[in-house]
């Protein structure tokens, strides 16, 4: 009987704390929908590359806001805690890394600091390095940003004072500008000596530039209201300073969406639409692909890095990238006119962006099947690995003094890379503009 | 085929027959239980869905761990409670469970679910040796995940079959669904449903 006078109480209280629980149903919010919509497991963010030793043996990168290296012999090592640093790290040369930092009076200042230094003491003591802006002399930088896809060429966007007057800081002109750490006939435009940095350029482009390719960047003539992608002339510049006359206007008046390219190779624009246009051929999105990709549409401004492999033996140069949302792409070189790039792989984890690519082993061959392995860091998912197969079949040929003819057939896979960046080499080469 | 019809029908009366049977438990008896096992995630309901990035709010249904598209967005998870409960009769028992259950979510966060559930369980086959206990519940429900939390109510059913090992202690497999839902008054939008397969192994005292 008591114990049946103890349920009772127990149901009693129950039912009371129901009633005051029933009062305050508004309370808390959405814990099952915020589980349904959490976000895939936070993996290392890498956001840049600032570059690599001459032997590839070193790769100098921010990862998670902090100095890391990736070694031959470590995946990777933070070398300096930089979250709350003044300083932007912006390119390695080798040797030293290059900083910026707005200055008391809101000017860039430059600095630089040797690596082997930083990681001996775990910390940052840089000291004042000089930056040359070609046709800029004497004013100063009010605005600075960097970009190195390419590991051995930065591209920068700056501003200078002076310009613009009476417009506030946001709507001063920016100027486009390159510098490359490792030129073809050996020379660099970083002097290891004095620590001076000559920047190439100078390009006056409107504010809502992005590099977007190899050496290309796009805007539109006028600001736009909606996410500058509206009401303005498409434009593309090179880095040598001119506009790209070809194919300069890609679209005029009123720009759709369809008409934003969201990535270059050096040979075709990757339009927001997911079609794809070749620019050689001197017109008006004539050569397209339609529907190359899916929709890129409400997808992030980088969705591609590309990387030019240029091959012997036999076999193709081909130009891989990764597509944000689609995965491996490829376009082979010295297509027939007609033919176009193709994606070779939906990978389970295509969201993923891409930072520049580390570089690729050398490729092995067994008889008509070639293997690749490049490296490249994202800015999700830490290294990550793609490989590309080749493989060739003959074509019939009746005339046997002729050199064989061959039809290519490309596949791969990619996936997280949790190895040493050993074996990789960057041989990524600049694709001319045609 | 008439060979699995009356085989069947021999499965059916097993239950019947043993029921038939002098009852073990009587008024007054308590059982105490505790339990481990897994969760398995059945569906996750949400009429509404709320996702900043998609202005098409259209009603999901997913089922089944896993973070697919079509899938729960949850892992197999654990469970774990204790109850105690007195016999109101020979063959019903009535008290109270208190659990815990969680399981990771895609960002690799934990998500919980505390249940505080009065029980009511049917006996209908108790030899002495063997019980098998239908249970229903429902009751209070505190659901947590990061610094989200909320408390609402939840129900479950529960099927188990005990075998007694002394006279006092005997082990048990249990299998049942949970069922949370959300509830909100006036921000709906906000209302969802899970559902859970619990599959126990239990501990149970009786006196």
């Amino acid at each position: 009987m008591r114990i049946g006078k103890t349920l009772l109480a127990a149901a009693t209280a129950l039912t009371l704390a129901s009633t005051l629980i029933s009062c305050n149903l508004d309370g808390g919010r959405g814990v099952y929908q915020a589980i349904y919509q959490a976000p895939p497991k936070s993996n290392d963010k890498i956001t840049a590359l600032l570059g690599h030793t001459s032997d590839n043996s070193k790769v100098v990168g921010i990862q998670n806001g902090d100095l890391h290296v990736y070694t031959a012999e470590e995946h990777d090592r933070k070398i300096a805690d930089i979250t709350k640093s003044p300083y932007m790290p912006f390119f390695f040369d080798g040797t030293n890394i290059y900083f910026a930092m707005q200055n008391d009076k809101g000017y860039i200042d430059f600095y630089y600091d040797e690596l082997t230094e930083i990681e001996s003491s775990g910390s940052l003591s840089p000291s004042p390095a000089t930056v040359n802006f070609v046709g800029g002399e004497n004013r100063e930088v009010v605005a600075f940003e960097s970009y190195n896809y390419f590991l051995d060429k930065v591209m920068i966007f700056y501003t200078f004072e002076g310009e613009n007057d009476g417009a506030s800081s946001d709507e001063k002109i920016k100027h486009y500008g390159f510098f490359e750490v490792k030129k073809e006939d050996g020379t660099s435009d970083v002097d290891p000596d004095s620590h001076t940095i000559t920047v190439h350029g100078d390009i006056e482009v409107p504010s809502t530039c992005v590099v977007f390719g190899d050496g290309m960047i796009r805007s539109f003539a006028n600001d736009s209201d909606i996410d500058g992608i509206r009401n303005g002339n498409f434009v593309i510049y090179t880095e040598d300073g001119t506009r790209y006359d070809k194919n300069i206007t890609i679209s005029t008046g009123s720009v759709r969406e369809s008409d934003i390219a969201m990535g270059f190779d050096g040979e075709h624009l990757i339009f927001l639409d997911g079609d794809i246009a070749d620019v050689s051929k001197n017109s008006n999105r004539l050569h397209n692909w339609r529907g190359f990709v899916n929709d890129l549409i409400y997808r992030q401004d980088d969705i591609m890095v590309p990387y030019h492999l240029d091959v012997d033996g036999g076999w193709p140069s081909f130009t891989i990238g990764y597509l944000y949302g689609e995965g491996i792409y490829v376009n082979p070189d010295g297509m027939d006119d007609g033919e176009g790039p193709r994606l070779i792989s939906m990978s389970s984890d295509t969201d993923i962006m891409t930072t520049a690519f580390i570089g690729n082993k050398e490729p092995t061959t067994e008889g008509n099947r070639r293997t690749y392995e490049f490296l490249m860091a994202t800015k999700e998912n830490g290294l990550w690995n793609l490989h590309l197969e080749i493989t060739r079949s003959e074509v019939e040929n009746d005339d046997p003094n002729n050199d064989p003819v061959y039809t290519y057939h490309y596949s791969g896979s990619s996936g997280r890379y949790t190895g040493t960046i050993q074996d990789y080499k960057y041989n990524h080469t600049p694709k001319e503009l045609v | 085929m008439k060979k699995f019809k009356i085989a069947l029908m021999l499965l059916l009366l097993i239950p019947g027959m043993l029921s038939a049977a002098e009852p073990y438990y009587d008024s007054g008896s308590q059982m105490f239980s505790i339990k481990a096992g897994v969760t398995t995630p059945f569906f996750y309901y949400n009429p509404e869905n709320d996702n900043s990035t998609n202005t098409n709010k259209n009603p999901v249904i997913s089922m089944w761990p896993g973070m697919g598209h079509d899938q729960t967005h949850r892992t197999i998870g654990g469970v774990a409670s204790i109850a105690y409960q007195v016999f109101l009769n020979p063959y019903l028992a009535l008290g109270g469970e208190l659990g815990f259950q969680f399981d990771f979510a895609n960002d690799g966060n934990v998500g919980t679910n505390v249940p505080i559930f009065m029980k009511l369980t049917y006996m209908p086959v108790q030899t002495g040796k063997i019980d098998v206990p239908i249970s229903i519940g429902a009751g209070f429900l505190y659901a947590g995940y990061k610094d989200l939390s909320k408390i609402t109510f939840g129900c479950e059913v529960e099927l188990g079959v005990r075998f007694f090992i002394t006279e006092a202690w005997g082990v048990g497999v249990n299998v049942g669904m949970y069922l949370f839902p959300e509830i909100y008054t006036s921000n709906t939008e906000w209302f969802s449903m899970m559902s859970y397969i619990p599959a126990t192994i239990s501990v149970t005292y009786r006196h």
